[in-house]
């Protein structure tokens, strides 16, 4: 898995990708930092410029991820990862690591902005740190989905498209819960299903809308920038990754008895 | 029969064996692709099941509260609360919960969770927006009497209930919104609003005060009403400029804010009686915009419990006494050294542009007047018309008068001559435990006999995240050309310098 962590890592900085990643999400936060700085009051909240940049993964998480697993299949390399004398799971877990590791290094810019806050005399607080805590969290699981479309094809652009689709769709869950759930009140009030009464259809749309509500990774993470850290969605973001990673796996684990 | 060569052999073998052997493979692909789907589908369960479990047991356990104020928990005072009650609360959250674009979210949402954390069950908070069922509104508020709407959040108990607007909660730094015009929050006073309000719900004879209108009064007593609600006190308007109109049948306090008029001879007749019938009134009058105003009636009203309102301002000359070296009409008023420790805590109170109040010269027996706040032994007064017959010496003057009938019906009147006891504008600068409403909730509750208890909740500071030192042009200048430029284009420098090296490789 090591091995894997470290040929994956390099590789991002062997060529463009990793670099103009940092250099896409330093410019974003510093775009959104400065914005900060001249603003009349100085009014500069760190925990915000990361919550900001949290909305970037539709972005970075596909352009990071694509190449995982859909370069080795164009290449014919994962034959490698057949053969190799190591588990399919540690090949996986490697990869996600590096990725997770040049995600977490891409918040270089937003630690140079927390440096030159101390300096000018800013608020570096718990929310702060929490926030960060949030971002990787969220990231982790972004990762895992976009290593999951990359297992899946071994066309690149097609891995970024799904994967980007996916976190869109993660992203704008409460807007898609709030649609859907006003389309099946709509829909059982007009066709009269089950003969149900105001109040009752209300309830069967509120609970489509609760129900899918609670998949939103953005909101459950949304608390770490006010201060308050719960370990729940901490759990709830990592525990969904390895759900990815390991249907990952599965995938991958399928052209090993597949292909026999 | 012809022999067979070798060669014949083995094809025919192959061919008799290979439906065989593919049989045998295509078993254990399926077997492995069931094993597979099904694996996948029992760890997605897990997840789920465990994630959901985890929710709904531990999610309130398992939550830190990590604000160096504990901005998101309740604090002790409110915790005894929710322990000793005994009626069951509903909160009311009129919004979106995901809405994390409503400014005040952050600061409400956590914090209106803890209560129900910490209430053992007695408080049930439930997110219901408008836009998704309408009929939310309607069902709270049928008669439309308390103003719920959308983005409010609703008290229940039984059948009381308070509606709260958020913003009311939030403090701004009233300094900067002046000078920028931009809002930026310094605290907030949720605890506050919240604990008092839940107290009037669960009490079990709230007391009702009603704000005299049609005289111009002001209508910005959002402040004044939380600081009621706190000792127990609901308010709501009262008109009865309609000659003929009674006052309502249980009505405990009458208040007179700040009124731009007089009031008529009928309202002065009606509430002369009504305080002779052991009524308790509270006048706010001060000395500012309403100088030229003739308030004939509303003397005589004063007139009876032994007040007079006079068309003077005070003017402090004692200098310890200012709140701004250059302001004289903006000072410190002093408690009445009888009323030390009974309840006050503080001994000085800001008061401005005060009315000159005094003892009426011909009160009736059987009344008694008191002063509860003062100015300084050497404060003065400016009459606005200069040749007014008499003079008056320099001394001590009071700011707050209260005017008893020692008689067995015991009315009892409370005369204001500053606005900054019971204003809005001066609680949005200050917060609800400023020491002027300290001295609002203890003078109004000792003439309705409400039990005060000093409501210790301690406002929420707010991080301050404005920098601590002011940054030149040239400094964010430079600063956003090093987070902008510098840092991104290096990285992006190395990556094409790297990718040149390595591009033929």
């Amino acid at each position: 898995m090591i091995a894997v962590f470290k040929r994956e890592f390099l590789s991002y900085f062997r060529t463009p990708v990793g670099w103009v990643a940092i250099c896409l999400l330093g410019a974003i936060s510093g775009y959104y930092f400065s914005g900060m700085l001249a603003y009349s009051m100085a009014y500069v909240n760190i925990a915000m410029e990361i919550n900001y940049l949290r909305t970037f993964f539709v972005i970075l998480i596909p352009i990071i991820t694509m190449r995982l697993f859909s370069e080795e299949k164009k290449n014919g390399t994962e034959v490698l990862f057949y053969t190799m004398p190591y588990s399919m799971k540690g090949v996986v877990l490697g990869k996600f690591l590096a990725a997770f590791a040049l995600q977490a290094m891409m918040l270089i810019s937003v630690f140079s902005h927390m440096i030159i806050t101390v300096i000018c005399q800013g608020t570096i607080n718990t929310a702060t740190w929490g926030s960060i805590i949030g971002y990787l969290v969220l990231a982790a699981l972004f990762i895992s989905v976009g290593m999951l479309t990359s297992a899946l094809t071994e066309n690149q652009i097609m891995s970024a498209v799904v994967c980007f689709v996916i976190i869109l769709v993660f992203e704008r869950m409460a807007s898609i819960a709030e649609s859907l759930s006003s389309i099946f009140k709509s829909f059982l009030k007009i066709t009269h299903l089950f003969g149900l009464s105001e109040g009752s259809i209300y309830n069967a749309g509120e609970a489509i809308r609760s129900g899918i509500s609670w998949l939103d990774p953005y909101s459950k993470t949304s608390c770490y920038t006010s201060g308050v850290f719960k370990i729940v969605p901490i759990i709830y973001c990592l525990s969904f990754a390895a759900l990815f990673m390991f249907i990952t796996y599965r995938v991958l684990e399928k052209k090993r008895w597949s292909q026999s | 029969m012809a022999k067979k060569t070798a060669r014949e052999s083995i094809l025919q073998e192959k061919t008799v064996k290979s439906p065989k052997v593919k049989v045998v493979a295509d078993e254990r692909v399926k077997s492995l692709k069931t094993m597979s789907f099904l694996s996948i589908l029992i760890v997605v369960l897990i997840c789920f099941v465990f994630n959901i479990l985890l929710g709904v047991t531990l999610d309130k356990t398992l939550t830190y509260d990590a604000t160096s104020v504990h901005i998101n928990t309740v604090g002790t005072y409110t915790k005894n609360l929710l322990k000793n009650m005994d009626k069951k609360v509903e909160i009311y959250g009129l919004f979106n919960k995901n809405d994390t674009s409503l400014e005040w979210h952050d600061y409400l949402v956590p914090i209106v969770d803890d209560y129900e954390a910490k209430a053992d069950g007695k408080i049930s908070v439930s997110y219901i927006d408008p836009d998704t069922n309408p009929f939310i509104i309607s069902e709270l508020d049928p008669d439309g009497l308390y103003g719920v709407k959308k983005n409010r959040y609703v008290i229940k108990c039984e059948d009381r209930l308070v509606c709260i607007d958020p913003y009311n909660c939030l403090n701004y730094d009233q300094s900067i919104a002046n000078q920028y015009n931009i809002g930026v929050l310094t605290g907030n006073d949720v605890e506050f609003y919240f604990t008092g309000y839940i107290q009037y719900v669960i009490s079990d004879n709230p007391l009702r005060a009603f704000y005299l209108t049609g005289h111009g009064e002001t209508n910005q007593h959002n402040s004044l009403d939380t600081i009621l609600v706190s000792i127990g006190i609901k308010t709501d308007t009262l008109d009865i400029t309609k000659e003929g109109t009674s006052l309502p049948s249980k009505c405990d306090l009458i208040m007179i804010l700040q009124p731009r008029q007089d009031i008529s001879e009928s309202e002065r007749d009606l509430l002369k009686l009504y305080l002779q019938n052991g009524g308790k009134m509270l006048v706010v009058n001060d000395f500012n915009e309403n100088k030229t105003v003739d308030y004939t009636n509303l003397n005589q009203l004063c007139n009876q419990m032994g007040i007079s309102l006079e068309a003077g301002l005070l003017h402090e000359n004692d200098t310890t006494c200012l709140i701004k070296s250059d302001d004289p009409y903006t000072s410190w008023g002093l408690l009445n050294t009888d009323y030390m420790g009974d309840g006050y805590e503080w001994s000085a109170y800001y008061t401005s542009h005060n009315r000159y109040l005094s003892v009426y010269h011909d009160k009736a027996e059987g009344i008694s007047v008191y002063p509860l706040l003062t100015t300084s032994e050497t404060a003065s007064v400016e009459f606005l018309n200069m040749n007014v017959s008499g003079s008056v010496s320099e001394g001590m003057y009071p700011i707050v008068l209260k005017g008893q009938d020692t008689g067995e019906k015991g009315g009892e009147l409370l005369v204001f001559a500053t606005q900054s006891l019971t204003s809005d504008d001066y609680y949005d600068m200050k917060t609800l435990n400023d020491p002027n409403a300290e001295f609002v909730r203890h003078s109004i509750g000792s003439i309705c006999q409400q039990e005060v208890q000093n409501v210790q909740i301690p406002v929420k500071t707010i991080p301050n995240y404005a920098l601590g030192r002011a940054l030149s042009s040239n400094e964010v200048t430079m600063w956003s050309i090093v987070v902008m430029t510098i840092i991104p284009v290096g990285c992006l420098a190395c990556g094409f310098y790297i990718y040149r090296k390595r591009r033929h490789l």
